[in-house]
């Protein structure tokens, strides 16, 4: 419960409009009644340090689409959104870099930049993602050139402390100091809030082209997947379990004319892919965000291209929907479970996902999960000997336990 | 010391540990020898186990100590602060693992960046970042300073082609960070550790990425940047954008590396493309165009394979020819944004002009990463005075046009007094923040990165026979 003094000194901090006092909302069994919205640095640094002073905790959200993924929070007092921090500060088009707030939609940066020859190379799904989330939960999608981390220059980012601090730059190479960006890209808001970010660019190809493959076994979906990832015009390849037996390729080619032609007619010939519509892209992108009904879990895992198909017949064995990137070396699977799942059923998924992941030559994360699964595990599997660092940074970065307290990887 | 060294000495044997003073008089310097610090004892391990004995010992000790790779580096961040220990990692050389299928290599600190290459290319694969000193450099020390080179402009600096890390913090404990597929649940702790300097620990083994290429590459006389502004806008990514200027060329052509490079050209572009080959020919006639467009006298497009690297040898070998200029050569590095490089360029030679000094030029300039190259003789009265205040100003300049002070080169004792010209006090203080949850007391490569209270050349020019410079 937070006292009407403290409500006073949070309303002064976050600026005219700022508060908004609710009906409580849940997550993952805490509830709070009270969202933060700055619309500048400034009031979001001030309010985060009243937060600190007063020994509050909130939960980072920017659009909300990746909200539930964590562990369930030690502490919640409000919401901080980071809806009103909006707007392109620069767009340098000689370039191809741009400088965003953190809370802008990215379809609206895609708006801003069409016609310019260039593109933004971050795709997570989520119809209304913003750009601070994307690089908070290091979110992917089917056209997403590698993690948003390496599409970021620079960022400016407020901490606890109430200190407004920047890491890189503006330009596209650059040692300047540690490399920061990595650090808060994908760090769940709990270190710091993301206020802006710079950001690289890639030029609009010329020509795109997207088609699919039909397979009836992972071992050939696996084979056309990785032999479309491996195209030097690939944008998309993605599979997806298709119905009960069947699996689907979908590709996306794009670059130069004469290099996707050529592409689009070896895949024809050599995997036999048939012409799509872009929509297919889109339906793609929308399986990753999907949870099955009434009650589900959804894992996000790395896999190698040489265990990509013993990865997709093992989580199938268990039950899994499943969605793969075989270029990211990226693997989405989602498992049903009972309105009232027997916990036995469960940590029988969490183990052979686990196990799964480890002969992948990756780790995993539970993306989402019910409250009452998250309960005694860790969402990000078993950090080994990393543990002791991210706690260190945990507490040196947030102290008290402001920024999402409990959710993060190790229950940091 | 004694003691120290017959305790380092029974980790790594006698052969391991270099302490006697003509041993370590060429560890004093990396690959700028403006910067020195004498260590206390070389030692060469073999393998981690060995590594982790000589930081508990250097610890037991009260002795920092500071990795080295090959000693290429060009800020001073392997060169031996407060009487460190020297771990050099050169005889942690095996390539532990290529796998083909899954494009990766586990490698260990030691391994020569080329040599990766040379091992995969029967594979048609290749290790992407290639600095200039390729040909020595380590990948341990490219993880370092998150080394770059002239095809990152496509593919990336090291960041790029780094999955995972073994790393032996300060207190000698052994951490595993990333993994060969590049997902990891928690912090992207490689991504933050690539590129610190040695600041944080030891690298003992590191898994890299590979990329396929074709490749075609050809030469352009323009007025060079402009044409680089023209490329990048026009969508294409070439894999690489250098340009080599005139006091370059003319150093060049006269020297052991002569490429036939034309002498009355006032600036050398060249470009490198690669991709599809049926994609390349339209890509090389869209170069032709914009650079003619932009005032090009010449357009060389090379032949074959051995034309394509007497190109390249010319680009390679600039900073060797230097020594034809003078027999002092400070390499500076810093990155504006490529649409500043004309004026930059005209502030800095304006900059050496004023200082008197021999300056030129060669550089990613797809990337806007300036190598402004000041030739010097130290045995000239006050020269080096006027070096220091050039480079100073040139750093100045670059950071007022929206730069930064290093691209690819690292901060080391070299920048670290100006590092506040890009960051203020408490975004560095959040950097020590991280440091300190790796390296809380500082005993790992001590002095580096962040700026100190004893700002010096610490040239130690006494045991050359020069003079000691310190500034204020």
């Amino acid at each position: 419960m937070i006292a009407p003094d403290q409500i006073d000194a949070l309303r002064d901090a976050v600026g005219d409009g700022g508060l908004q006092e609710h009906a409580p909302v849940d997550l993952d069994g805490l509830t709070a009644a009270l969202t933060l919205s700055p619309a500048d640095g400034e009031g979001l640094s001030r309010t985060l340090a009243v937060l600190r002073n007063c020994g509050l905790a909130v939960a980072v959200r920017g659009s909300g689409s990746y909200a539930g993924v964590g562990n369930p929070p030690i502490g919640l007092d409000a919401f901080l959104s980071t809806g009103r921090l909006v707007g392109i500060e620069e767009f340098d088009a000689s370039e191809g870099v741009c400088h965003v707030q953190s809370g802008t939609p990215l379809r609206d940066v895609r708006d801003a930049l069409a016609g310019s020859g260039w593109e933004l190379p971050l795709d997570p799904p989520g119809r209304d993602s913003t750009v601070g989330g994307c690089i908070a939960a290091a979110s992917v999608g089917p056209r997403a050139l590698g993690l948003p981390c390496d599409q970021v220059l620079g960022l400016t980012v407020s901490l606890t402390s109430g200190e407004r601090v920047r890491c890189g730059g503006r330009v596209v190479k650059n040692v300047t100091g540690y490399d920061l960006n990595k650090l808060y890209s994908g760090s769940f808001g709990s270190l710091g809030v993301i206020e802006s970010a710079w950001l690289r660019l890639r030029a609009v190809p010329e020509r795109s082209a997207s088609c699919e493959i039909q397979r009836s076994d992972a071992a050939g979906a696996c084979l056309a997947a990785i032999a479309a990832a491996r195209c030097v015009s690939r944008r998309v390849a993605a599979i997806a379990t298709n119905g009960a037996d069947g699996w689907r390729v979908v590709v996306e080619l794009a670059g130069d004319a004469p290099t996707v032609e050529r592409d689009l007619a070896w895949l024809r010939d050599e995997y036999g892919a048939s012409d799509t519509a872009q929509e297919a892209i889109e339906q793609i992108r929308d399986l990753q965000l999907e949870v099955p009904a009434p009650l589900g879990l959804r894992f996000r895992l790395g896999a190698l291209p040489s265990r990509l198909e013993s990865t997709l017949v093992e989580l199938r064995a268990g039950g899994a929907s499943l969605l793969a990137y075989p270029g990211l070396q990226l693997v989405y699977a989602s498992f049903s479970l009972d309105a009232s799942p027997d916990e036995a059923d469960v940590e029988a998924i969490f183990h052979n996902v686990k196990s799964v992941a480890h002969s992948a030559g990756g780790g995993y994360v539970c993306e989402a999960a019910p409250t009452s699964v998250k309960a005694g595990r860790d969402m990000f599997g078993d950090l080994g000997a990393s543990a002791a660092i991210v706690r260190a940074l945990k507490q040196r970065f947030d102290p008290t336990g402001v920024l999402n307290p409990g959710r993060f990887a190790g229950r940091n | 010391m004694s003691s120290l060294v017959g305790e380092l000495e029974s980790i790594v044997g006698p052969d391991g540990c270099l302490h006697r003073p003509e041993e370590l008089l060429v560890y004093e310097c990396d690959g700028s020898t403006l910067h020195s610090g004498k260590p206390s004892a070389v030692v060469l391990p073999r393998s981690r186990e060995e590594v982790c004995g000589v930081v508990s010992t250097c610890r037991a000790h009260g002795v920092p100590f500071v990795p080295r790779g090959a000693g290429t580096g060009l800020s001073g961040g392997a060169v031996a602060n407060d009487g460190a220990v020297i771990i050099e990692c050169s005889r942690m050389n095996r390539i532990l693992e290529v796998n083909v299928e899954d494009r990766y290599a586990i490698v260990e600190p030691g391994v020569i960046n080329a040599d990766l290459s040379k091992r995969t290319l029967e594979h048609g694969l290749f290790y992407a970042p290639d600095p200039s000193s390729q040909l020595v450099c380590t990948i341990g020390g490219n993880v370092a300073e998150n080394s770059g080179g002239p095809h990152t402009l496509k593919y990336g600096t090291t960041t790029n082609h780094v999955l995972a890390i073994e790393l032996v913090l300060p207190d000698a404990s052994v951490v595993h960070l990333g993994s060969p597929s590049g997902f990891a649940p928690g912090y992207n702790l490689v991504g933050a550790v690539v590129g610190s300097e040695g600041t944080l620990g030891i690298v003992t083994q590191v898994t890299v990425r590979r990329v396929e290429t074709l490749l075609v590459s050809f030469p352009d006389v323009v007025t060079a940047c402009r044409a680089v502004g023209g490329i990048i806008e026009s969508g294409l990514t070439p894999a690489a954008l250098e340009i080599i200027d005139r006091r370059t060329i003319a150093a060049l052509e006269a020297s052991v590396y002569a490429a036939g490079l034309p002498a009355d050209a006032g600036a050398v572009l060249i470009v490198e493309l690669d991709g599809a080959a049926i994609a390349l020919p339209s890509q090389v006639e869209r170069v032709k165009q914009i650079s003619t467009r932009e005032g090009a006298t010449q357009v060389e497009v090379a032949a074959d394979e051995s034309e394509r690297q007497r190109f390249w040898r010319a680009r390679k070998g600039a900073f060797g020819a230097m020594g034809r200029l003078a027999p002092d050569l400070y390499v500076h590095d810093a990155v504006v944004p490529r649409s500043k490089l004309p004026e930059v360029l005209d502030e800095i030679c304006a900059i050496g002009d004023r200082y008197e000094l021999t300056l030129s030029n060669v550089f990613h300039a797809g990337d806007g990463n300036l190598h402004p190259n000041i030739s010097f003789d130290r045995r000239d009265p006050d020269v080096l005075e006027r070096v220091i205040a050039a480079g100073s100003e040139i750093l100045e300049c670059c950071v007022r046009a929206g730069g930064v002070i290093t691209g690819e080169h690292g901060i080391g004792n070299e920048k670290r007094e100006f590092l506040h010209l890009v960051f203020s006090e408490a975004d560095m203080d959040a950097m020590k923040e991280f440091r300190d949850c790796f390296n809380p007391d500082g005993i790992c490569n001590p002095g580096k990165i962040f700026p100190t209270t004893r700002f010096c050349v610490e040239s130690n020019p006494k045991s050359r026979g020069y003079d000691r410079i310190e500034f204020d």
